[in-house]
């Protein structure tokens, strides 16, 4: 008997009704980077914010029955971690002026959290292109992008001649060009990411 | 503190910048984008200096530095999944690897194949009895003179030239050294084998598992490049205008200048497909006599007289010489059929397949219980293996 398709989405959203693990796993996966980032950007502290993305799943998982769709997920993952900041940075009894700044902006409701968001949807939808990079690949982009390491120091590190990273990198970059040209991510964001990769 | 309908508001405004970005936004949205930035000066500032590549670099760096494995810890550290359903909770070890969790392409409706390490649920019914490792790089070389060389498995492809015959990393085929060829050669993989080829003119053809090529070191006094095809294989013909490339292969020819592009042709798909990556070819039905010319992203795809070209998505088709079985709308049998290639196993189904088609990517580097996991973790069968033979029942 064949099955009923489902979409995707609606079928993790089910299956995480119905407590499969598997299905915290997929929510698990896809939103984690984001929290991680935008807790760092609020906090400005590594272990906390991993206390604090951590604990949003948890919750995730305790309230899994409340959950319709995915886009009400993503806010209840946001807004906890939202929240979670703000509290953590009130108990604090000393701060930066980067954590005042941002504490003040909280209790103001101040739009400006919003440009942290809308930093971390981009960076979110960058790094799943990084993410279907082949593996090499992508190890290759990796080292040299993110951890910026050098040519030759990937050669060593990853025991492959020099010609061959260079291949792997040229790759990487004609693959990325080409992901983002087909989804059309033009203008500000293509020419920034662009140019950063080109070297 | 704010209320989750403000917050709600702050996605809206960001879901309208990155349609802005990718040029999704229909002309209302456009604007009320516009009046956003339009309101203050502090907003466009944002969108400046986000934009500006050297923050955009240490930002990117920032989001990719998660601790994954970290997070992923105290997380099952506090939750509590016991609380589900009366069905055993057996918790694996999880092993995490960074890697592994792919999370695919966002197209057409089906059901997404997730690549993780355990699957719960349906942990026990994949058996553990055996497992058979992925394919690798195995090819045979066949001279015309009837000789047979087994090609090293250390190396990842051959480069064929009139004079000379070396691995892609330049040490030569020690059993052919200095002696004579014969101009025609075919270089096979078996079930379960890959292999690259650089062909004398600098073309460059993965050969799938079950494939096989034959060409002439020579030159043909057509004037044309010619090669034949049995099986899959992914071609980078380097271009040379005087001398086109010609591929025949089960029904059909294509010719080209220079290009790249997939030919699948194994006896046991129903359909001979070609699909163009780059640049134009021309295809011919040898049994109709009819020919179309490929534009890029375009698939022929023949049965016996009958030629049809439609649009696809690439990505899927090329995926597996970059080391991925990449799903896209695919159905069981057509998967099943990639899986018996690239393990060598036979495909025993005690039932119906489902009807239903799938999207994900799974590296073809894993065994085939990893596989066969995460393909049931999607499907309302069981998978078993013995020995050579996957057997799917209900």
């Amino acid at each position: 008997m064949p099955l009923k398709k489902t979409t995707n989405e609606a079928h993790w959203v089910k299956a995480l009704k119905q407590g499969e693990e598997a299905a915290f796993t997929h929510f698990f996966d896809l939103y984690h980077k984001s929290l991680c980032f935008f807790a760092l950007r609020l906090l400005q502290n590594d272990a906390e914010g991993q206390e604090i993305v951590s604990d949003c799943f948890v919750k995730l998982w305790e309230r899994r029955n409340n959950f319709e769709t995915d886009t009400a997920i993503k806010a209840f993952l946001f807004i906890s971690c939202r929240n979670a900041c703000f509290n953590w940075l009130k108990r604090q009894k000393n701060i930066s002026t980067k954590q005042s700044e941002y504490l003040l902006q909280l209790e103001k409701g101040e739009e400006t959290i919003l440009f942290e968001l809308v930093e971390t949807e981009i960076l979110d939808m960058v790094n799943q292109e990084i993410e279907k990079l082949p593996d090499k690949c992508r190890e290759v982009f990796n080292l040299i992008y993110l951890h910026q390491h050098k040519t030759s120091q990937v050669a060593i590190e990853l025991g492959i001649s020099v010609q061959t990273v260079r291949n792997h990198k040229t790759r990487a970059i004609q693959l990325l060009k080409t992901a983002f040209l087909k989804k059309g991510v033009s203008a500000a964001l293509t020419l920034a990411f662009l140019l950063f990769i080109a070297e | 503190m704010n209320t989750a309908n403000s917050f709600e508001k702050e996605h809206q405004i960001a879901r309208l910048i990155i349609g802005h970005l990718q040029e999704t936004l229909s002309p209302p949205q456009e604007k009320e984008l516009q009046d956003w930035l339009n309101a203050s000066q502090a907003n466009r500032n944002w969108m400046e200096e986000f934009c500006e590549q050297q923050s955009f670099h240490e930002q990117l760096g920032k989001y990719h530095s998660a601790n994954t494995e970290l997070i992923w810890a105290k997380t099952l550290a506090k939750v509590n999944f016991q609380k589900k359903a009366p069905t055993k909770v057996s918790m694996p070890l999880w092993r995490r690897v960074s890697a592994a969790a792919a999370i695919l392409i966002t197209i057409g409706v089906g059901v997404y194949l997730l690549n993780l390490p355990f699957l719960s649920k349906h942990q026990t019914t994949v058996s553990h009895a055996n497992d058979i490792s992925p394919g690798k790089n195995v090819a045979t070389l066949q001279l015309a003179n009837g000789k047979t060389i087994q090609l090293s498995d250390q190396k990842t492809g051959i480069v064929i030239d009139a004079a000379k015959l070396a691995y892609n990393d330049g040490s030569l085929i020690r059993e052919l050294n200095g002696k004579a060829l014969p101009a025609i050669k075919t270089v096979s993989t078996p079930r379960g084998g890959t292999y690259q080829v650089v062909l004398p003119d600098g073309t460059r053809v993965w050969l799938n598992s079950a494939s096989s090529i034959t060409f002439s070191t020579a030159p043909d006094p057509s004037g044309l490049r010619k090669v034949s095809l049995l099986g899959e294989a992914y071609f980078e013909v380097s271009e040379d205008q005087k001398h086109p490339f010609v591929v025949s292969s089960k029904n059909q020819t294509v010719q080209v200048l220079g290009t790249q592009f997939n030919i699948n042709s194994y006896e046991d798909e129903a359909s001979v497909k070609t699909t163009l990556i780059t640049g134009s070819v021309k295809i011919t039905n040898l049994q109709s006599g009819v020919s179309n010319l490929l534009k890029p992203q375009q698939q022929a795809k023949i049965v016996g007289s009958d030629l049809q070209v439609k649009q696809v998505e690439t990505e899927g088709i090329t995926a597996w010489k970059d080391g991925y079985f990449r799903f896209v709308n695919e159905d069981m049998k057509s998967i099943m059929r990639q899986i018996a290639r690239w393990y060598d196993v036979e495909i025993i189904n005690e039932t119906e397949l489902p009807n239903e088609t799938f999207n994900g990517r799974i590296s073809r580097y894993k065994n085939i219980n990893q596989v066969l996991k995460i393909l049931q973790a999607a499907n309302s069968v069981q998978f078993k293996l013995q020995e050579r033979r996957v057997i799917i029942s209900k």
